[in-house]
């Protein structure tokens, strides 16, 4: 295979404090994979995410992208900003963060209108953005007044408006009802198709298998413990139990008289 | 048993309800104002007149109106402005009901202080038409005075009423995109329109804040604990928010923001929004004119 679009190596990164988030990463992510991070909660899955999108930056290891080392001072040039933005887009694990703007037509253009998409092609995409997740009659409306699943698809149409290479999701279907949830895993499976590498975060491993081709799993020491195909992964329960992926399943029974 | 249970059961969600009515209700009556303020939404979203006007020539031409209200001395004149303006109202569908609650209401207490002294001796001297014994001191209110505050209070009327038609036929989120035509840098309107954005989501957050103390506490005993909890819970409240603010920022980062927020400017303007312009030049000049010949 070629060059990996992303490359991490011996990633660390701590929050001011000192409050560890990452330790020791190493990861390759190809053009064109499916790649989900499963672990439990706090183990550093959204801050990978954020650091993959250059919004943090590690304070050892190297981090790569598309070729070249990105680090704050090289992005620091706007040419360089812009070209990484264009390319990657990342969309938040809570939704009220990515949309700050009076309205939802607002906030799905704010992203190709900063970065200079001709506005032709701009709400030519927008139409069809709309009408694919089903958010046509929302596009009026104050972000203030959605419910929690409509304002996660328009975060995800904010980002899929830009078209980028690399689509970064933190938990995109968490408390999405399974048409809604249908919609988005079958909008990135498209993009998929037509070429984007997909990142994404997520407790759910119900679609897990349907999203990713690999898998890496975080653990407590905020590091991967593991990571392989999905398959593999998906059929360990006592490796996925160990580690809060998946609960125990009891019976119990709950008797009348008591 | 059953039934025992029951009722304790209910008694205890009365007391608990009675017990947190009081911050409840206030809450839940900021959230309501705040969410009435954006209701005015539903008013802009009719097919009325002025909501079919471009906003910045609606904007102007309500500034020149302001500007002829604020000149204009004579009394007739200015209930001839606030029946334009009620006339207007109609016309945009403004339920009529709605619009003067929303302006008459509260104007009372605002311009209380500013037109009562007027209608005293002391403030406007002239014809004395009642005198009102203040203990000692004895006050005379004068035939001059009390024109100068009808005429006070119908300006004051008029200013609000063309301000709230304004508001209630304008989106939101137009208006303060209008705000750019003054060349007010993009930044600073877009910063208007998040403070709005996220004000509303950090009531919110009080709001359900509030409701999970509820659930999880059940009544609240002591005033003083109930002050503690929610000191506790205002402390966390800071903390999401301010964890937000840089997410927020970060998500803007994101979506290549780099200082200078560009935006979609998409105002059309029609014949008929001259028609607004020039009939509030042609209305300010005759009152100017007016102003002339009456002196
Ligand atoms: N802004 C912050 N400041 C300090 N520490 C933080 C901050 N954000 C996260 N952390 C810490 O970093 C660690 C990793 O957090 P992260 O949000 O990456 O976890 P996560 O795997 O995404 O969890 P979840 O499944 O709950 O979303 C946690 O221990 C968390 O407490
Ligand atoms: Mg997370």
């Amino acid at each position: 295979m070629s060059e990996p679009i992303f490359k991490l190596t011996n990633i660390n990164y701590s929050y001011p404090g000192n409050f560890p988030a990452l330790k020791d990463i190493n990861l390759e992510i190809f053009k064109q994979e499916k790649v989900a991070l499963i672990g439990a909660n706090g183990t550093g899955k959204s801050t990978l995410l954020t650091l993959l999108d250059a919004l943090i930056f590690a304070q050892s290891g190297e981090f790569s992208a598309f070729g070249k080392t990105i680090t704050e001072k090289a992005l620091d040039k706007a040419v360089n900003q812009l070209e990484f933005r264009k390319r990657v887009g990342f969309v938040f694990q809570n939704p009220d963060v990515q949309l700050f703007c009076q309205t939802v037509k607002e906030d799905i253009l704010f992203g190709p209108l900063q970065l200079g998409i001709e506005k032709k092609i701009m709400l030519e995409r927008f139409e069809t953005i709309a009408e694919k997740l089903r958010i046509k009659h929302l596009i009026d409306r104050s972000p203030n007044r959605l419910s929690i699943g409509e304002k996660k698809k328009v975060a995800i149409a904010s980002v899929l408006i830009i078209e980028p290479e690399v689509l970064i999701l933190d938990e995109p279907t968490a408390g999405l009802d399974p048409q809604t949830t249908r919609d988005i895993i079958d909008a990135l499976e498209r993009e998929n198709q037509a070429g984007k590498t997909i990142i994404m975060a997520t407790h759910d491993l119900h679609i897990v298998e349907e999203i990713a081709d690999l898998v890496h799993v975080f653990g407590g020491e905020k590091s991967i413990i593991r990571s392989g195909d999905v398959a593999e992964i998906m059929k360990d329960h006592d490796f996925l139990q160990k580690n809060n992926l998946m609960h125990v399943h009891v019976h119990r029974h709950i008797h009348k008289d008591n | 048993m059953d039934s025992i249970k029951k009722e304790k059961n209910q008694e205890r969600c009365l007391s608990l309800r009675r017990a947190n009515t009081f911050l409840g209700k206030t809450l839940l009556d900021i959230v309501k104002m705040l969410q009435a303020s954006v209701s005015s939404e539903a008013t802009a979203a009719k097919a009325g007149v002025l909501q079919r006007c471009d906003p910045r020539f609606k904007l102007i031409s309500c500034l020149i109106m302001l500007v002829a209200v604020v000149l204009t001395r004579e009394i007739i004149v200015l209930l001839a402005f606030y029946s334009i303006i009620l006339l207007a109202a109609i016309v945009s569908k403004v339920k009529l009901g709605f619009f003067l609650k929303r302006t008459l209401l509260f104007i009372p207490l605002f311009s209380l202080f500013i037109v009562l002294p007027a209608i005293f001796e002391a403030v406007t001297p002239g014809d004395i038409v009642v005198r009102l014994n203040f203990f000692t001191k004895e006050i005379g209110i004068t035939r001059q005075g009390l024109l100068s505050a009808a005429i006070l209070l119908t300006r004051i009327i008029d200013c609000v009423s063309l301000s709230v038609l304004l508001m209630l036929t304008t989106r939101h989120n137009v208006l303060l995109k209008t705000l750019r035509i003054f060349k007010l840098p993009s930044v600073f309107v877009m910063t208007l329109g998040m403070a709005h954005r996220y004000i509303y989501l950090l009531l919110e957050m009080v709001y359900n804040s509030f409701t999970a103390i509820k659930s999880r506490v059940g009544i609240v005993k002591s005033a003083r604990t109930g002050r503690r909890i929610i000191g506790l819970h205002m402390g966390h409240l800071w903390l999401k928010s301010y964890k937000m603010q840089n997410q927020v920022y970060d998500a803007m980062v994101s979506r290549g923001y780099t200082g200078e927020p560009k935006t979609l400017d998409d105002f059309k303007s029609h014949p008929r929004d001259f028609f607004l312009l020039v009939f509030s030049i042609i209305i300010l000049a005759g009152v100017i004119c007016l102003n002339q010949f009456l002196n």
